[in-house]
């Protein structure tokens, strides 16, 4: 069933790779910006999965899923890391990240993440 | 040092730790076998040693650790006593653990089907329990330590229990191999499982998960009230998963776990990170080579306050003298980080004095005092095996049997008091027994009788040099083989030992008293306290733990008795030894000598040297990996400032 996707990434040219990793899937592809962004994205279409970028400015993406899981308890975000970010990832598990992924993306592993979670 | 490496680095020192504490607790059953807490203290750390051994692969430590860990949990579950035939299996098998873990990729070549045999033997005392004794026990049992009890495959499962506190699974998942953030992981995985049951353990432990201290698997013990598949799909819904295995777990719940978790969540319910110190482990060899680089730092800044001094660079000394404390400071740090408490060889006594008074029937008290006594790393590894030899021979030698001491109007049992404490730059190690203490006749006789002297030789000795024949070779060797003194070492090994290590060993003994054995241990081998000495052209350091005194005498003072040189000082014989003969150097030949007192075996001998430089600190360079190797009299070479070297003087087998 073709669920909501959020992607929340300051870079363009990130979200469009997870676009097109994702596009195939039917699941329908929303963006945002930054974490502020995301945030307001997220109340405004409840969307079954997010992934969110860790580094951002303004809001970050520890901020951004703090003030989602405060929207929404049973939210569903998978962070996206760079490897050396154990820490901080930990950390978004800990508040409530179901999943993460790891830049450079893999489009198996970005697959399984969106298969696994929604 | 690579992945696997550091595996078996962590699985050596941490299975050391918990044979260690199996042992005490098992040490402390002996006395009090129902203690509940010793034996689930003895039960966790067979289980901890099983999911390491199967984490590494070594099958055969998992399975006697597993027989183990069966037994212990039917004790717990007061299924059997655990009287002195199990305690003695259990030792055993701690023996054959021992070595297994000692060079565990060869643990398999080692039978351990009898100990197996043994331990799940039916024949140990059980206590017979009715129906109802069985709902009170585990109802008991619950009550105090809040057991959750094992159900699985192995243990009868109560359909009453199993619906109230659910079952215990252990969950292995493999991780996949292109898997990055192996820790992040973990913790989702961790996550996950924890909505649907109670986290007891992980293998490794969950600090070792969140440092990536792990290579693709991890163990999850859980207890739930889900079933199997529900937990693999829990495990599995998390991506980068290559295998989950999920597997009934007979282990039970500790309350050590409960006790961490309940400290992780504070009153308020927030977490709060438990207190603990932080440390790294860092190999002994990297420790060797720091101090080895910071000796050589020292080394080259006193040639640069020599070229100072020399130039007369007033500005360049006072940068020096700044260096110069911090080089200080810099070498006292890593002197310390080698420091170790000796109780970590002092541990292995108890049950080592146990074992040997129990095979003797001999009762036996050791008491340790000054565990807490730091040494440096390598001086403990050395003194290891020469504390055994001297406890053993008091055992042997000095303690009689229990009938014999109470003829003589003595404790029945006898005592074994092993002391440390430090002396200034040195630690003192004394063990003292009450037993019936060395007779210097009999002492006598044997050396005679042995063929190390004459009659007419042994008569002239005084009391205290007869007691002191014992550090001769060829003495105390062989004259009982004990189960644990089959390796032929002797007293004099033991000498030998200590004196190439700067130390000195001292005996003392009275007969139907008692006897005590005294070492003297330089603190540290990589640096030590020497005086400095010119013989010819070249210098030499004696270690000071060495030193008596050191005296000028007159040529026509020395006397010659039996061809030998010596000297009356105040009316004691003093044997001379002159090292320009010794070393075959020509000497400066003057009227008046030079003598440095060495104390050696307990007897006193002047070395006469050309000059007395003064003290000095030296770093040891070994003479292993040189020309100079397994030349005697020498415990090694230290640079000096001017860059010369100089080689330092083993008293113990120079003469």
């Amino acid at each position: 069933m073709a669920g909501k996707i959020l992607l929340v990434d300051d870079a363009a040219f990130m979200r469009m790779m997870l676009k097109k990793i994702i596009a195939p899937t039917g699941h329908e592809l929303l963006e945002a910006v930054d974490g502020s962004d995301g945030v307001a994205k997220y109340k405004e279409n409840k969307p079954n999965l997010v992934f969110c970028d860790i580094v951002m400015p303004n809001v970050d993406g520890i901020e951004c899923l703090k003030q989602i899981m405060a929207l929404d308890s049973n939210a569903k975000v998978v962070m996206c890391s760079s490897i050396g970010q154990q820490t901080v990832v930990n950390d978004a598990i800990k508040i409530g990240a179901r999943d993460f992924i790891v830049k450079p993306f893999d489009a198996a592993k970005v697959l399984e993440a969106v298969s696994k979670n929604m | 040092m690579d992945d696997m490496d550091e595996y078996k680095e962590m699985f050596a020192v941490e299975s050391a730790e918990h044979l260690q504490s199996m042992n005490d607790a098992l040490l402390s059953l002996e006395k009090d076998p129902a203690n509940s807490e010793t034996i689930n203290v003895m039960f966790r750390a067979a289980h901890t040693l099983k999911g390491m051994s199967a984490t590494m692969g070594y099958t055969n430590i998992k399975e006697l650790t597993h027989n183990m860990e069966n037994l212990m949990d039917r004790v717990r579950k007061n299924e059997i006593n655990l009287d002195s035939s199990a305690i003695d299996v259990l030792f055993e098998c701690l023996d054959t653990l021992e070595k297994m873990v000692e060079t565990p990729e060869k643990s398999s070549e080692i039978d351990i089907a009898s100990l197996i045999g043994k331990l799940s033997t039916n024949d140990y005392v059980s206590v017979p329990l009715k129906d109802e004794q069985i709902v009170q026990t585990n109802a008991a049992h619950e009550a105090i330590s809040n057991d959750i009890p094992a159900a699985g495959i192995n243990a009868p499962v109560n359909s009453g229990e199993k619906s109230e506190t659910g079952n215990i699974y252990e969950i292995t998942v493999t991780l996949h191999e292109s898997c990055m953030l192996k820790s992040a992981r973990s913790t989702v995985v961790m996550r996950n499982l924890s909505e649907i049951g109670e986290i007891i353990e992980t293998v490794p432990p969950i600090k070792d998960l969140e440092d990536e201290k792990f290579d693709r698997e991890f163990k999850v013990i859980i207890s739930t009230i889900e079933d199997a598949k529900k937990l693999e799909d829990a495990a599995k819904k998390v991506s980068e998963i290559s295998k989950v295995e999920v597997k009934s777990h007979t282990g039970s719940k500790s309350r050590e776990k409960i006790e961490e978790k309940t400290c992780v969540t504070d009153g308020n319910g927030s977490k709060t990170s438990i207190k603990s110190v932080q440390s790294v482990r860092v190999s002994i060899e990297r420790l060797d080579s720091l101090m080895n680089l910071v000796g050589e730092l020292i080394i080259n800044k006193i040639r640069l306050m020599q070229l100072a001094s020399v130039h007369k660079l007033d500005d360049l000394e006072e940068t020096l003298a700044s260096l110069n404390r911090l080089t200080n400071d810099l070498q006292e740090e890593i002197m310390a980080s080698r420091m170790v408490p000796i109780e970590q060889i002092f541990n292995r006594f108890p049950r080592m004095v146990r074992d040997l008074a129990k095979n003797q029937e001999k009762e036996i008290d050791l008491i340790l005092e000054g565990g807490d006594i730091e040494l440096d790393r390598t001086v403990l590894d050395e003194i290891g095996d020469p504390l055994v030899h001297i406890l053993r021979n008091c055992i042997d030698h000095g303690i009689e049997s229990p009938e014999v001491r109470k003829q003589n109007g003595k404790n029945e049992k006898g005592t074994i008091r092993l002391t440390a404490r430090r002396e200034k730059n040195h630690v003192v190690i004394e063990a003292v027994d009450d037993g019936k203490g060395m007779d210097p006749q009999k002492m006598r006789e044997t050396a005679v009788k042995k063929g190390l002297m004459t009659q007419e030789e042994a008569a002239k000795l005084s009391d205290t040099e007869a007691i002191n024949l014992s550090f001769m070779a060829g003495f105390s060797t062989a004259e009982k083989v004990t189960e644990i003194s089959g390796r032929g070492v002797g007293m004099d090994v033991v000498r030998t030992k200590i004196g190439g290590m700067g130390g000195s060993i001292k005996l003392e003994s009275v007969p139907g008293k008692g006897t005590m054995m005294r070492l003297k241990l330089p603190l540290t081998v990589a640096i030590i306290h020497s005086l400095m000495v010119k013989v010819g052209s070249d210098i030499y350091a004696i270690p000071i733990t060495n030193v008596i005194r050191d005296l000028s005498i007159k040529k026509e003072e020395i006397k010659t008795i039996k061809g030998e040189e010596v000297v009356l000082i105040r009316g004691d014989v003093l044997p001379l030894v002159r090292l320009h003969k010794l070393f075959d150097i020509k000497g400066n030949g003057s009227e008046e000598l030079l003598v440095v007192v060495v104390e050696r075996a307990g007897s006193n001998v002047g070395l006469v040297v050309d000059q007395v430089i003064g003290q000095q600190e030296v770093i040891i360079k070994n003479l292993d990996n040189n020309i100079l190797k397994g030349v005697k009299g020498f415990a090694g070479a230290t640079i000096l400032g001017d860059g010369n070297v100089a080689l330092i003087l083993d008293v113990g087998t120079l003469l």
